[in-house]
């Protein structure tokens, strides 16, 4: 089962890279969440039932994770509008995309969430199943956030 | 950028590749980043108190105490841990519902009965404890003033606690409104 579960999350640990990413500013916090992801979904792996999709389970439980895991609120330091003059040589993220992830985090935690699935090509009813959220309050949201969004994105 | 161009960057994003063999890693409960630092502090406390358990009854006067004041100062004790133990597994295991709603929802409710057993067992450790050592001794003036400033420390700490309760509650609350 623990070799099946690692081919799993090997083939789709970009979604774990991208919720950590998104949902925490620092390198060491993102390493955290991503090693906090990857535990819950081992522990969650022996009832996945292969229902939905296993890039479904992996961004309910991510997700999950990255909200359920209570922070002391920080001062926020990333969020200055000049990117560093050398990229990051571990990770290679490049200008637009650490653009992308600095747009993204100035959303709140329900925000990040609804507008990753968005942005990952979910249905409106998927999104609705993960969240919670009745399919018609998932346009509602995600029109507000795209719209907050453009003006994030206009200020740059 | 506009909102498609974030589309195609989200998709193509977190080009990052661990092997099978850093994942691995990152299973076992003894590399968990918080948990470690949870077990810690409990292995340090379990010690120190048990420690303390043994040796109270001979080294701080138990024998002289009433009978009550020993059983109250090794109930709050086990309580202590106790709470310290609900405080792992409940790190272990943030809640996972079905949905995200649901899941902070649980979350809320879960917190708040930990919360209250948390404060409670405090309170009776810090209590059990004073009353212990201030049972059948002599009262001076200066043992008054030490008992007040040692009061009014256990005051200031419960109600940080307190605080800080409140906050993370209030913090999952708001999360599950914004849903």
């Amino acid at each position: 089962m623990e070799k099946i579960f690692l081919q799993t999350i090997k083939e789709h640990q970009n979604i774990i890279h991208k919720i950590s990413r998104m949902y925490r500013n620092t390198k060491e916090d993102q390493q955290d969440l991503f090693q906090e992801i990857v535990f819950q979904l081992w522990r969650a792996f022996p009832g996945f039932r292969q229902e939905s999709k296993v890039s479904t389970w992996i961004y309910r439980i991510a997700l999950n994770t990255a909200i359920a895991v209570y922070r002391k609120s920080k001062v926020n330091i990333s969020l200055s509008d000049d990117l560093p003059e050398h990229a990051d040589l571990e990770t290679d993220i490049s200008e637009q995309e650490e653009l992308m992830y600095r747009a993204l985090r100035q959303l709140n935690d329900s925000e990040k969430a609804l507008i990753s699935l968005y942005l990952e090509d979910y249905s409106y009813q998927e999104i609705a199943d993960i969240t919670g959220i009745s399919e018609n309050y998932v346009g509602v949201r995600l029109n507000r956030i795209k719209e907050k969004l453009k003006s994030i994105l206009n200020q740059k | 950028m506009n909102i498609d161009d974030l589309k195609s960057g989200w998709q193509n994003a977190g080009g990052q590749s661990l092997t099978e063999k850093e994942l691995e890693m990152m299973t076992k409960i003894q590399n968990h980043p918080s948990l470690k630092k949870v077990r810690l502090k409990f292995i340090i406390e379990a010690t120190l108190l048990t420690i303390l358990l043994f040796v109270y009854y001979d080294g701080f006067d138990g024998a002289e105490k009433p009978f009550y004041v020993n059983m109250l100062l090794v109930v709050s004790i086990l309580m202590y841990l106790t709470n310290n133990l609900i405080g792992y597994f409940f790190t272990k295991n943030p809640v996972n519902a079905v949905n995200i709603k649901q899941s902070l929802a649980r979350q809320v409710d879960t917190l708040k009965k930990i919360s209250v057993f948390s404060m409670l067992s405090s309170i009776i450790y810090g209590s059990s404890l004073l009353l212990f050592l201030t049972s059948e001794i002599a009262f001076t003036q200066r043992k008054y003033i030490i008992l007040a400033g040692i009061v009014i420390a256990f005051a200031l700490l419960f109600y940080y606690s307190f605080i800080n309760w409140q906050r993370k509650i209030a913090h999952f609350k708001l999360l599950e409104e914004e849903f």
